[in-house]
């Protein structure tokens, strides 16, 4: 059953993206708050790695586990767009971006998904 | 096993009710922009500042923003020379609030951008659950 | 369902013919060590019933806000993935029973 690894990556896909999503929100909603620094969670690749245990598993009857979650890092912001004097680092538009990007990578996340299992029960028919 | 995209939506929920604190006390400074003091040599209308904070919340599980404190500017008071106004000292001055309309236009704008913000994160929040959920629908 | 159809399924797996009427039922003690084929359609029931298990316990989960709306469409889909090959499975292995029991002797 090739499609299980599929679905095993798609749905850490989807919790990463969840949480990528938490953060952008929490980013966006500290804007103005003194001294908080932007973050972001570490990138999807990183966390694949770790965890080449799920991969191998074959028992559908395990998906309910909690997946492992991606860390939340403090994100040196490499080229600001802009500097606050209240040590503030959230740049409201970068974020803005990032959320763009999670929602269009969620969609299609989504979509990948829902088609392999239409084309699985479709192959069960059959 | 907290759900992600549940508490992104209190998050922006907090954001959301931060900002508009804040939209409240740009609109009382803006309005009381010229409100001298009643008894001569008094202190006018002082300009209101907030300040927010980042705190743990227990039933979200996760840090939200909030209001610290709503305090005073202490930078001094616009001085102008009327000495037929009731509020006019001994020397004819009267004392202005320390409100610039202009800066607090800025404010304004900087908020709402802000709430527009917040309000686009809540939406896709939700319409990312709304996805999840439409997987199950006709497949 | 499946359940039921276990033993006759791994009746026609075994390497033994089958002689006239006699139930299939009374092979399934030799069968016990087991040929491949039945003892996969044994796991493969068994996978089933798990993953529905599962996929309702999370979905009451889900209902009682407990678990996250992603880990309740996931156990579903897989839930309904499962059966889905199961039900496949079953109507073969019926039609294949069927089948061999109209062959003349």
């Amino acid at each position: 059953m090739s499609s299980i690894y599929l679905f095993n990556i798609a749905s850490q896909r989807s919790h990463w993206l969840a949480v990528r999503q938490e953060t952008v929100t929490g980013n966006i909603a500290h804007a103005n708050t003194p001294g908080y620094a932007a973050r972001d969670v570490q990138p999807f690749e990183a966390v694949l790695q770790s965890s080449h245990l799920a991969m191998a598993t074959s028992d559908p009857a395990h998906v309910a586990d909690t997946p492992p979650g991606p860390d939340r890092v403090e994100a040196a912001e490499e080229d600001d767009w802009q500097t606050y004097d209240s040590g503030n680092t959230v740049s409201i538009e970068k974020e803005l971006v990032k959320a763009g990007e999670v929602n269009s990578a969620f969609a299609l996340n989504n979509s990948v998904v829902k088609t392999f299992h239409r084309m699985l029960l479709a192959s069960a028919k059959g | 096993m907290v759900d992600p995209l549940k508490v992104s939506q209190g998050i922006a929920a907090a954001g959301l009710d931060v900002q508009s604190h804040r939209m409240r006390i740009i609109a009382e400074n803006m309005a009381n922009a010229q409100s001298t003091a009643n008894t001569p040599g008094g202190d006018p209308y002082t300009r209101k500042t907030i300040v927010f904070s980042n705190d743990f919340d227990e039933a979200l599980g996760s840090n939200l923003v909030g209001v610290e404190q709503i305090g005073k500017d202490p930078s001094p008071y616009r001085v102008e020379r009327n000495p037929s106004h009731p509020a006019a000292d001994a020397d004819g001055n009267v004392k202005y609030p320390n409100v610039n309309i202009l800066v607090e236009m800025a404010d304004m704008r900087e908020s709402n951008r802000s709430y527009e913000a917040n309000l686009q994160m809540m939406k896709q929040s939700r319409s990312m659950v709304m996805m999840t959920i439409d997987m199950l629908r006709s497949s | 369902m499946l359940e039921q159809l276990l033993p006759a399924i791994s009746g026609i797996g075994s390497s033994t013919p089958v002689q006239g009427d006699t139930s299939v039922r009374s092979r399934v003690a030799v069968t016990e060590t087991g040929d491949d084929f039945g003892n996969m359609l044994a796991r493969m029931a068994s996978d089933t019933f798990d993953t529905l298990k599962a996929a309702e316990a999370t979905s009451v989960a889900g209902i009682t806000d407990k678990a996250s709306v992603q880990q309740v469409v996931e156990s579903v889909m897989a839930a309904e993935q499962s059966l889905q090959t199961a039900l496949a499975v079953r109507d073969k292995v019926v039609s294949a029973y069927l089948e061999i029991s109209r062959m003349t002797i």
